[in-house]
């Protein structure tokens, strides 16, 4: 890829008009012939005005490609929709049935039980309009008594809810 | 004659920066055509999942279970009510922390329907449909 340095050309290029100027023919006596100080004037704007057009572009095409991405991003985050239908809690394990009824792939990467992580290995795929059962092995949780259960996507979406943990 | 000459000498690198000036407003301006694009996308899905979320918040559904078998067989089924006025598909029906019925079935508006399933004991039903409301009898 073309790597335009803006300023060391700049530089450069100032500094051999300078010397061209102050070596001409006849600079001594009559001075720069307005034809070479049109010629040097044409290659100062075609200079400067490249350099910003190629910094301007890079800029440009950078910001858009980060805008079309966020966008692409903020789309996929409000097409995703999932919810637990079923949850079957007990005391040292839960096999959670989560339901895809959007239109797009969910990818579930974590599994929270009380507020600790219980993640998928490489995280579980449904499809749209499929459910899959995530399941969850732990120390113990209080039979008879209620836990928090939160399933988070890929894309930072999760869906929580309260369940009854049964006795094993 | 000789003015006209001058003048254009004078005026070359004045196009060429104009012309530079230009390209890159140019640019600038289609880059920004491009970000509204990509705004009005997102509008667009905003609206459409916005509208999803009002006719899913519309669904309702009454649940009634008997416990009857279906003629001699030891089939049961639900009865599944939908007191509004618009169509509500029913994608699952759980009993037990088991799926009983995995068949996508259409409530007509002010309508009842039977859902079968394999007998069970327990007479806790989850009735989920494809808009992602729970129901529970």
């Amino acid at each position: 890829m073309l790597k335009w340095n803006f300023k060391d050309n700049l530089n450069r290029f100032v500094a051999v008009s300078i010397y061209v100027v102050h070596h001409l023919p006849g600079r001594r006596g009559r001075g720069v012939s307005e034809i070479v100080a049109t010629i040097l004037l044409v290659l100062m704007v075609v200079s400067i005005g490249m350099g910003v057009f190629l910094y301007s572009m890079g800029y440009m095409s950078l910001v858009s490609s980060a805008r079309s991405d966020a966008n692409s991003l903020d789309v996929a985050v409000l097409k995703e929709h999932f919810i637990i239908v079923d949850a079957n809690v007990a005391t040292t394990s839960a096999q959670i049935a989560v339901y895809n009824y959007g239109e797009t792939n969910v990818k579930i990467v974590g599994l929270y039980i009380n507020g600790t992580l219980h993640s998928p290995p490489s995280g579980i795929t449904i499809l749209p309009g499929k459910y899959q059962f995530i399941n969850a092995t732990y120390g113990s949780l209080n039979a008879n008594s209620m836990c928090t259960v939160r399933v988070v996507s890929s894309l930072g979406n999760y869906y929580e809810d309260v369940y009854w943990v049964y006795a094993n | 004659m000789l003015t006209t000459a001058k003048r254009r000498r004078h005026g070359v690198s004045t196009v060429i920066g104009m012309s530079i000036f230009l390209l890159i407003f140019t640019m600038a301006i289609a880059y920004t055509f491009m970000w509204t694009q990509d705004f009005a996308n997102y509008s667009d899905t905003a609206k459409a999942q916005f509208e999803f979320e009002n006719q899913r918040n519309r669904e309702r559904l009454a649940i009634f279970y008997d416990n009857l078998p279906i003629g001699s067989g030891n089939d049961r089924y639900i009865t599944v009510s939908n007191p509004t006025s618009a169509v509500i598909i029913v994608a699952q029906v759980w009993n037990n922390h088991q799926l009983v019925n995995f068949t996508l079935t259409g409530v007509p508006p002010f309508s009842s329907v039977n859902i079968t399933f394999p007998y069970t004991i327990y007479d806790d039903f989850t009735v989920v449909t494809t808009k992602g409301n729970m129901f529970y009898k």
